[in-house]
C-alpha cells in the first residue's frame, strides 16, 4: 500500500517562499492504479518525485508498504527505489551508447552484476513491449515511441511495487501514446503493481483507471 | 558477431566501458589531461633516471673495465703488481695492470702549458676500454681531446711532459722539498684519443673530461728518474664470485719496500740492520709495529736531527761553531752498531734530558776553534722545527750540557744510522749539499786551510758529532711523522731475516701508509645516483605544472559530470546508491586515467629528453663547459617509468574523486534537472572573504616585515606577501564571480558576459587560478635568479674578497710572497713586483670529492680544507649563523667566528668546522649548525666533526672547512697544500693576466689551476640560475594549460549553452556578435588570472627589482600572455562556429 499523508512541499526562492504541495494525503492499496491531472505548475511532477523517494517532503509522510523511504539513509533510500519503484519519465532517459536490452537492465546494475534471470526477465519485457527485434538497438536506432517503450520495460524490469510515470506520454502522438499506456498498465497490472501515472492527457489517464486533480498543490477529491 | 539478444552491459564495468564509448569526447579530454599529468611526473622521474644513467654510463665509461685499484699516495714497487698477477691466475681477475697516475703539467713547443693527469701503463689496451688504444711507442704520447683542443697540438706534434720531482719526505718537514723542481721530456704526441673510452679516463667519477696524456710506464720512469715504481694497480675482469675490491684485499701482499722501508744491513763496528723509509720519519704505525717485532731481538729505535749549527760558548765569550751536524737520538749507548765509549773505552751514559755527547773530533774542532770544551759545558743547538710553519721552516735552539766525549770508535763512527736524503746524504762534498731548506753555504768550511767541515763530509759522511737522549731528540724534532727515523737491531738476534720482515709487514695496515684499495666501479656507481635527487627536485619544480594538470582534470571532468548529469540522474533515479554512481564515474575516470598514463609512460621520455637537452646546454655553457656528456640523455628504466605512470594515475584519480563522490551524492531530480550546481560547490561566501581579509593582512604585515628585513631574508619574506596576495586576489575573484547577479537589466555585451560567467563561477575561477599561478610564479622566480654581487672585492661577500682560486695538481709548499722562496722560482722583477701586491692564503686539502652544487655525482668523501691563521685572521665571508663558544677563559668573544677553528679549547671534543649553507644542507645533508658528523681521516679512521659556522654560498662551496692544525692531526700523512686563495684586489686590472701568468710561473710545478673567483661564483650562481629557468619554463607549461582549459570551458560552454546562445542569433545576433560574447568571457577569466599574477608577482619581485638582482621577465610574460589570450581567442572562435551554433534552436 503506498500512503501519502499531509504531504507539503515549499521552496525558497529570491522572492519568498513558494508552496508546491499543500496537504496531499491519499492511499492506493495493491494493484490500484492512479492518475493525477493538473495544469502545469500545479505541483504534479513534484508529488511523484516525493512518491518516489526523489525528493523529500518539507513536512508529511509518504510510506510504501510502511516503509518510510526518507527515515532512511541516502544509500538506503536509493535501494529502496531500485528494489520497489519504476520510473518512467517524460522523456526516455536512455543511454545513448547502450543498447535497447542494456538499457532495460540497468537497474539491475545498482547492486552487482544482472543475473541470467534478471537477463531473461529484460528479454521477456521487451518482447512484450514488442520490441522483440530490436534488442540489441540503440536508442538512436528506435523511434520515440520505441524509445519510451524501452523506457517502460526498464521501470519493470526488477518487478517493482510501484511504478510511476510523468508525463510518459507526453511527447508521443495519441495512437503510440495510447499503446505505450496501456502496456504500462498491463504489465504493472501483471505484476499486482501499483502504478501512479502524472498527465495532460485525459485519454491517458481514462486508461489509468482513478484520476484526481492536482490543482495549487492541492489534491481535489 | 555481437548477439542482439545477450546483453553487453552485465557489470558495472561494462557500463562503464559503455559509457565511456558513448561519452568519448569527454573522455578524451580526460585522457588528454591525465596524460599532461603523467607526462609531467613520468618525465620528472625519468630526468632523475636518465640522468642517473648518464652519470653511471660516463663514470664506467671512464673506467673501461677497471673494477677497482690499489692506490698509493707514494710510489711502490711494480712486484707488487707482479704478486697481484701470480695470485690471479687461481680465478683471480683477467687482468692485473700496474700503472702511474699523476698530476702533470704538458707544454708546447709555443709556451702553453695545461695541468693534466698522467696514465702511463705498458698495455693500456688491457684497461678494457672501447674503442682499444693505438699502441704505444718508445717515447710517445697518446694525448685526448681536450687537453689536445686546449694545447692546439696534433698527432706528431712535440710536446714537454713535466712532472713534479716527488720527494716521499714530508713537505711539511724540513727536509722535505717545497720548493718547484721538475723533471721534464719532450715527447712525441702519437695520436689523438677521441673523448671517449680510454679518453674519458679518471679516477674520480667526474662530469666533465680534464685532460689526459697517456704513455708507457717506461718513459714515465725516465722522466721520473725511477725504476719499478709505480703507485696503481689496476684490477679487470673478475669473474663472477668476490667484488674486486674484495679479492685485491684478500690478495694484497705489500712488502717492506712497497711501504717504502728497507731493512738493511748498517755500517758500524758491530754487525747490525737498520729500518729505514723513504720518507726519512718512520710512521708512528711502523714504529709500533717495529718495537713490537725488532724491539724484542734487541732492536732500538732511533731518531737523527738536522743541526744548523752547533755552538760552543755564548756571544759573550769566544764562540766556536760547526755547521750542518746530525745528531742522533738514542735510549742506550749500548747501540748495535758499536757503543758509544770515551777515549779510555769506557762505556758512555745516555745523556739525560739536557745533557749531549759529542764526539771526539766536535771537541776537538772547537778546541781547533780556540773554544776547547768539556764535560759539563753547554752547547747551543740551532736547528729547524720538525713542522714547516705555513710553509715556511722556523729555526729554533736547545741548550745541553755536555755529558761526555765520545771517542771515534764503535757506534760512533757508524755513518748508516742517517737515513739517506736526497739532495744531502748523497752528495760528495758538503759544499755541494742541495738542500731543501735555506742552506748557507758559506758557514761551511770546505776551503783548504779551513776545509774541516768538508773533511769530516768525506771521511764520516752524515756521522752523527752529537748524541742525545731519545726523548730530548723526540721533544725537539719529533712530530706528526713521527719520532724515530731508524730501528738499528744487531744481526746476530736474527735468524732469519725474510721472517723478521714478514712479522714487520703483517702488523702493518696498508691504508696506515697510504696505500688504498679502491672499489672504483662500486664507487662510480654509487656516485653517479647523483648529488641532487634530480627525480625529486624536477617533480617538485613540476609540482606546479602537475597540479595545474590536476586542476584540469578535475575541470574537464566536471565538464564531463555536467555534460552527463541527466544519464546520472536517470541512474541516481532507478537506484543506484551514490557509493555505486560514484564508482562509475570512478572506473570511467580510471580508463582516461589509465590512458593519460600509458601516454605519460610513452611521452614522458621524450619530455626528459626535451628538459635534460635544456639543462644539459646550460650546464655546459654556465656551469661546468665540458660536461655535455653526462647529460646524454639515456632511456629511463622501465621500473622509474612504471612509478611515474602509477603515481599519475592515483593522483589523477584523486582529482576526480571527489567530484565523482560529490556528482553521486546530489539528489537525482538536480541531476536530472541538468543543474550545474551539481558538480561546482556551494557558494559559500564566507571562506572567500576570510581569505581575501586573511591575503590582505597578511601581504600587509609581511610586506612592511620585508622591508625591515635585509638581504636573502626580503626576498624571502617578499615572496611570501606576493603568494599572500596572489591568495587574497584569488579569493575576491571568487568572491566577484559567485556574487548574485545584479537587479539591473544587462545593457551591454560585457555585461552579458559577465553574468555567463557567473553561471559556473568555479569553472571560470579555476581558470583564472592557473592562469594568474603560473603568471606569478614565472614572473615571481625570477627574484631568486642569482647575480655576481658588484663589489666582488667586498670581504663580507661571496668571493672573502679573495680574487683567485688556485687549485694544485701536486701539493706544494711553496708560497710566492715568502721572498726567502720566490728568488728560486725564476720569476721576473715586475712579476715579483705583482706577486707582493696579493695577500696568498694557502690551503691544505684532503684528497676528496667537490661537494658543490655544481658536481653532478654523489660526494663520498668531501674534500677537507685546512685553513690557517692568514686566512683565519683575515675572516671574511658572510655566515648566516654561527656557534656562541662559552670559551673558558672569559676572553671576550671575537667579532671573527673563524677564529674558533684557531682557537679550539677542547682538543678531545670534535673538530670545528665551518661550511656553506648548501653543502651542509644539501650535498653533504649533514644537517645545521651544531650537528656532529664523521670523516675518514684516509686511513680508515672516523674522526668526528661539529659544525659551527654556516656560510652564505660562495667560492668555498663544496669543502668541510677546519683549522689547519686539526687538518694536521686529522690527515698526518698529508703534506703540502692544494690550494691557495689570492687577494689581487691591490693589482692593477690590466696587469691581471699578468700576475696570473706569474703565480702560473711560481707555482709551475705543482700543475696549477687558476681560476678567477668570480668565474668560480659565477658557475656556482649558474646552478641555481639552471633550475630557475627550468623553473620558469614549466611555469610557461602551465599557462598552456591553463589555456588548454580555457579552451575546453569554452568549448563545453557552448555545447550546454546552445539553446540560449542558438535563441540570441535567431533574436537577431550576428554570429560575429555571438563570437565576441564568447570571446570577452574567455578574455575576462585570461585577463583577470594574468593581471592577478603578475600584479602579485611585482609584490613578491619588488626587493630584488630595487636592487637590481632581478630583472622583470617581460619577454616570457609577454609571450606567455599573448599565447594564452590568442589560444583563448582562437578557442572561442572556434567553439561559436555556425556549425556549432545554429540559428534555430534544436529540439531533443
Amino acid at each position: 500500500m503506498l500512503t501519502a499523508e499531509h504531504v507539503s512541499k515549499s521552496f525558497e526562492v529570491a522572492a519568498g517562499r513558494v508552496t508546491v504541495l499543500d496537504d496531499v494525503s491519499f492511499t492506493l492499496g495493491a494493484g490500484e492504479r492512479l492518475a493525477i491531472m493538473g495544469p502545469s505548475g500545479s505541483g504534479k511532477s513534484t508529488l511523484l518525485a516525493i512518491l518516489g523517494a526523489l525528493e523529500e517532503p518539507s513536512t508529511g509522510s509518504v510510506s510504501l508498504d510502511g516503509v518510510d523511504p526518507f527515515r532512511a539513509s541516502a544509500a538506503d533510500r536509493a535501494l529502496f527505489r531500485n528494489r520497489r519503484i519504476g520510473f518512467v519519465f517524460q522523456e526516455h532517459h536512455l543511454l545513448a551508447g547502450c543498447s535497447a536490452l542494456d538499457n532495460v537492465l540497468v537497474p539491475a546494475l545498482a547492486t552487482g552484476p544482472v543475473t541470467p534471470e534478471i537477463v531473461a526477465r529484460g528479454r521477456r519485457l521487451l518482447e512484450h513491449v514488442g520490441l522483440s527485434g530490436r534488442l540489441g538497438h540503440r536508442p538512436g536506432e528506435l523511434s520515440g515511441g520505441e524509445r519510451q517503450r524501452v523506457a517502460v520495460a526498464r521501470a519493470l524490469v526488477l518487478s517493482p511495487r510501484l511504478v510511476l510515470a510523468d508525463e510518459p506520454t507526453g511527447q508521443l502522438d495519441s495512437a503510440t501514446a495510447a499503446d505505450v499506456t496501456d502496456m504500462l498498465v498491463d504489465l504493472t497490472g501483471e505484476a499486482g503493481g501499483m502504478l501512479v501515472v502524472v498527465t495532460h492527457a485525459q485519454s491517458v489517464a481514462a486508461r489509468v483507471g482513478t484520476v484526481r486533480r492536482l490543482v495549487d498543490g492541492r489534491l481535489e477529491a | 558477431m555481437i548477439d542482439p539478444a545477450r546483453p553487453q552491459v552485465g557489470s558495472l564495468g561494462d557500463l562503464a566501458l559503455a559509457l565511456a564509448r558513448e561519452w568519448w569526447p569527454q573522455v578524451a579530454a580526460l585522457a588528454a589531461a591525465c596524460g599532461v599529468v603523467a607526462t609531467t611526473i613520468t618525465g620528472a622521474l625519468a630526468v632523475g633516471s636518465s640522468l642517473e644513467r648518464g652519470l653511471r654510463s660516463l663514470a664506467l665509461d671512464r673506467l673501461g673495465r677497471v673494477e677497482a685499484a690499489v692506490l698509493g699516495e707514494s710510489f711502490f714497487t711494480s712486484d707488487l703488481a707482479r704478486r697481484l698477477t701470480d695470485a690471479a691466475a687461481n680465478g683471480g681477475p683477467q687482468q692485473v695492470v700496474p700503472a702511474v697516475v699523476l698530476p702533470v703539467t704538458v707544454s708546447t713547443a709555443r709556451g702553453s702549458t695545461i695541468a693534466a693527469t698522467l696514465l702511463a701503463c705498458d698495455d693500456p689496451a688491457a684497461l678494457g676500454y672501447e674503442p682499444a688504444p693505438p699502441p704505444l711507442t718508445p717515447d710517445s704520447v697518446l694525448v685526448n681531446e681536450p687537453l689536445a683542443e686546449s694545447l692546439g697540438v696534433a698527432a706528431n706534434d712535440p710536446v714537454i711532459l713535466r712532472l713534479p720531482r716527488r720527494s716521499e719526505v714530508p713537505a711539511d718537514s724540513p727536509l722535505g722539498r717545497r720548493s718547484g723542481a721538475s723533471d721534464g721530456r719532450r715527447l712525441s704526441v702519437h695520436a689523438i684519443l677521441p673523448e671517449r673510452g680510454l679518453g674519458r679516463f679518471s679516477l674520480r667519477p667526474q662530469q666533465s673530461t680534464g685532460p689526459l696524456v697517456v704513455t708507457s710506464l717506461a718513459t714515465a720512469h725516465r722522466v721520473l728518474r725511477r725504476d719499478a715504481a709505480i703507485n696503481a694497480v689496476f684490477v679487470v675482469g673478475m669473474p663472477r664470485g668476490p667484488d674486486a675490491a674484495q679479492w685485491l684485499r684478500s690478495h694484497l701482499a705489500p712488502s717492506l719496500a712497497d711501504y717504502g722501508l728497507a731493512l738493511e744491513p748498517a755500517s758500524g763496528s758491530l754487525p747490525s740492520l737498520r729500518l729505514t723509509t723513504d720518507r726519512l720519519m718512520l710512521s708512528p704505525d711502523v714504529d709500533t709495529a717495529a718495537a713490537a717485532v725488532l724491539g724484542p731481538v734487541g732492536g732500538r729505535p732511533t731518531l737523527v736531527m738536522l743541526a744548523n749549527r752547533m755552538t760552543a760558548g755564548s756571544p759573550a765569550t769566544a764562540q766556536a761553531s760547526v755547521p750542518y751536524s746530525t745528531v742522533l737520538g738514542i735510549d742506550t749507548t749500548n747501540l748495535p752498531v758499536g757503543n758509544l765509549v770515551n777515549n779510555d773505552g769506557q762505556p758512555l751514559a745516555v745523556p739525560p734530558e739536557d745533557g749531549i755527547i759529542i764526539n771526539r773530533w766536535l771537541a776537538d774542532d772547537f778546541a781547533a776553534q780556540g773554544r776547547p770544551v768539556t764535560v759539563g759545558d753547554p752547547i747551543t743547538l740551532t736547528f729547524f722545527e720538525p713542522e714547516t710553519v705555513h710553509g715556511r721552516v722556523v729555526e729554533s735552539t736547545a741548550s745541553l750540557r755536555i755529558t761526555g766525549i765520545a771517542a771515534m770508535l764503535g757506534g760512533a763512527t757508524s755513518r748508516d744510522v742517517v737515513p739517506e736524503v736526497e739532495g744531502v746524504t748523497d752528495e760528495d762534498s758538503i759544499a755541494d749539499w742541495d738542500p731543501p731548506f735555506p742552506f748557507d753555504a758559506s758557514r761551511v768550511r770546505s776551503t783548504p786551510p779551513h776545509d774541516e767541515d768538508d773533511r769530516y763530509w768525506k771521511e764520516h759522511r752524515a756521522t752523527p758529532k752529537a748524541f742525545i737522549a731519545l726523548a730530548t731528540a723526540r721533544r725537539l724534532v719529533g712530530s706528526r711523522f713521527g719520532g724515530t727515523t731508524a730501528w738499528l737491531v744487531p744481526t746476530a738476534a736474527i735468524s732469519d731475516l725474510a721472517a723478521v720482515e714478514a712479522a714487520l709487514v703483517s702488523r702493518l695496515r696498508p691504508e696506515s701508509t697510504g696505500l688504498t684499495v679502491a672499489p672504483l666501479q662500486r664507487d662510480a656507481i654509487a656516485a653517479s645516483r647523483g648529488s641532487t635527487p634530480f627525480g625529486s627536485l624536477f617533480l617538485a619544480l613540476s609540482s606546479f605544472v602537475v597540479a595545474a594538470g590536476l586542476v584540469l582534470v578535475w575541470l574537464v571532468f566536471s565538464l564531463l559530470v555536467v555534460a552527463r548529469r541527466r544519464d546520472l540522474g536517470v541512474l541516481a533515479a532507478v537506484g543506484w546508491p551514490p557509493k555505486r554512481l560514484a564508482l562509475l564515474l570512478v572506473t570511467i575516470g580510471s580508463l582516461a586515467a589509465g590512458l593519460g598514463a600509458v601516454a605519460g609512460a610513452v611521452i614522458g621520455p621524450a619530455w626528459a629528453h626535451t628538459l635534460l637537452t635544456f639543462l644539459g646546454r646550460r650546464w655546459a655553457t654556465e656551469v661546468d663547459p665540458g660536461s655535455a656528456a653526462a647529460f646524454a640523455s639515456q632511456p629511463p628504466d622501465l621500473a622509474t617509468l612504471a612509478a611515474g605512470a602509477g603515481s599519475a594515475f592515483v593522483v589523477s584519480l584523486s582529482a576526480l574523486a571527489a567530484t565523482a563522490w560529490r556528482a553521486g551524492s546530489r539528489p537525482p531530480r538536480e541531476l536530472l534537472r541538468g543543474n550545474d550546481v551539481a558538480v561546482v560547490p556551494t557558494r559559500r561566501r564566507w571562506p572567500a572573504v576570510a581569505a581575501l581579509s586573511g591575503g590582505i593582512l597578511a601581504t600587509a604585515a609581511t610586506t612592511l616585515q620585508g622591508m625591515a628585513s635585509p638581504g636573502e631574508a626580503a626576498v624571502g619574506t617578499f615572496f611570501i606577501a606576493g603568494t599572500a596576495a596572489l591568495a587574497g586576489l584569488l579569493a575576491g575573484v571568487w568572491l566577484w564571480l559567485s556574487s548574485p547577479p545584479a537587479t539591473a537589466a544587462v545593457r551591454t555585451l560585457s555585461g552579458l558576459a559577465r553574468r555567463n560567467l557567473g553561471i559556473a563561477p568555479a569553472r571560470a575561477f579555476a581558470v583564472a587560478a592557473i592562469v594568474a599561478a603560473a603568471t606569478f610564479l614565472v614572473v615571481a622566480v625570477s627574484s631568486f635568479a642569482l647575480r655576481l654581487p658588484p663589489n666582488l672585492s667586498d670581504r663580507a661577500g661571496p668571493t672573502g674578497g679573495w680574487t683567485d682560486i688556485v687549485r694544485f695538481g701536486d701539493a706544494t709548499g711553496i708560497d710566492p710572497t715568502d721572498s726567502t722562496v720566490r728568488s728560486a722560482l725564476g720569476l721576473a722583477a715586475d712579476q715579483e713586483a705583482l706577486i707582493d701586491d696579493c695577500d696568498i692564503a694557502l690551503l691544505r686539502a684532503s684528497g676528496g670529492d667537490d661537494a658543490a652544487c655544481t658536481n653532478l655525482y654523489a660526494t663520498l668523501r668531501p674534500t677537507v680544507l685546512g685553513v690557517g691563521p692568514t686566512f683565519l685572521t683575515r675572516g671574511g665571508f658572510r655566515f648566516l649563523s654561527s656557534i656562541v663558544v662559552d670559551r673558558p677563559d672569559d676572553t671576550p668573544a671575537t667579532e671573527n667566528p673563524w677564529q674558533w677553528l684557531q682557537d679550539r679549547h677542547d682538543p678531545s671534543g670534535p673538530i670545528p668546522a665551518i661550511l656553506d649553507q648548501a653543502t651542509a644542507q644539501w650535498g653533504l645533508k649533514l644537517g645545521g649548525l651544531g650537528s656532529r658528523f664523521q670523516l675518514d681521516d684516509g686511513s680508515g679512521k672516523a674522526v668526528t666533526l661539529e659544525i659551527v659556522g654556516l656560510l652564505e654560498p660562495g667560492i668555498l662551496q663544496g669543502h668541510v672547512i677546519i683549522g689547519e692544525r686539526d687538518f694536521e692531526r686529522m690527515f698526518p700523512m698529508r703534506s703540502g697544500y692544494s690550494m691557495a686563495l689570492v687577494d689581487a684586489s691591490k693589482v692593477p686590472e690590466v696587469q691581471r693576466v699578468r700576475l696570473t701568468a706569474a703565480l702560473a710561473t711560481a707555482w709551475t710545478d705543482a700543475a696549477p689551476t687558476i681560476t678567477p673567483a668570480a668565474r668560480r661564483l659565477a658557475s656556482l650562481q649558474a646552478v641555481q640560475n639552471t633550475f630557475l629557468a627550468g623553473f620558469q619554463a614549466l611555469g610557461v607549461l602551465g599557462l598552456l594549460l591553463g589555456t588548454a582549459g580555457v579552451a575546453a570551458v569554452q568549448a563545453q560552454g557552448t555545447l550546454e549553452r546552445l539553446g540560449p546562445l542558438s535563441v540570441l542569433r535567431a533574436v537577431g545576433f550576428t554570429l560575429a556578435r555571438v563570437r565576441c560574447l564568447l570571446v570577452l568571457e574567455t578574455l575576462a577569466m585570461v585577463g583577470l588570472g594574468l593581471t592577478i599574477g603578475a600584479a602579485a608577482a611585482c609584490l613578491a619581485v619588488m626587493p630584488a627589482l630595487l636592487t637590481g638582482q632581478a630583472q622583470f621577465p617581460l619577454a616570457l610574460i609577454a609571450v606567455a600572455a599573448g599565447g594564452s589570450l590568442t589560444a583563448a581567442v582562437v578557442a572561442s572562435t572556434a567553439a561559436a562556429s555556425r556549425h556549432v551554433i545554429p540559428i534555430r534552436p534544436r529540439s531533443e
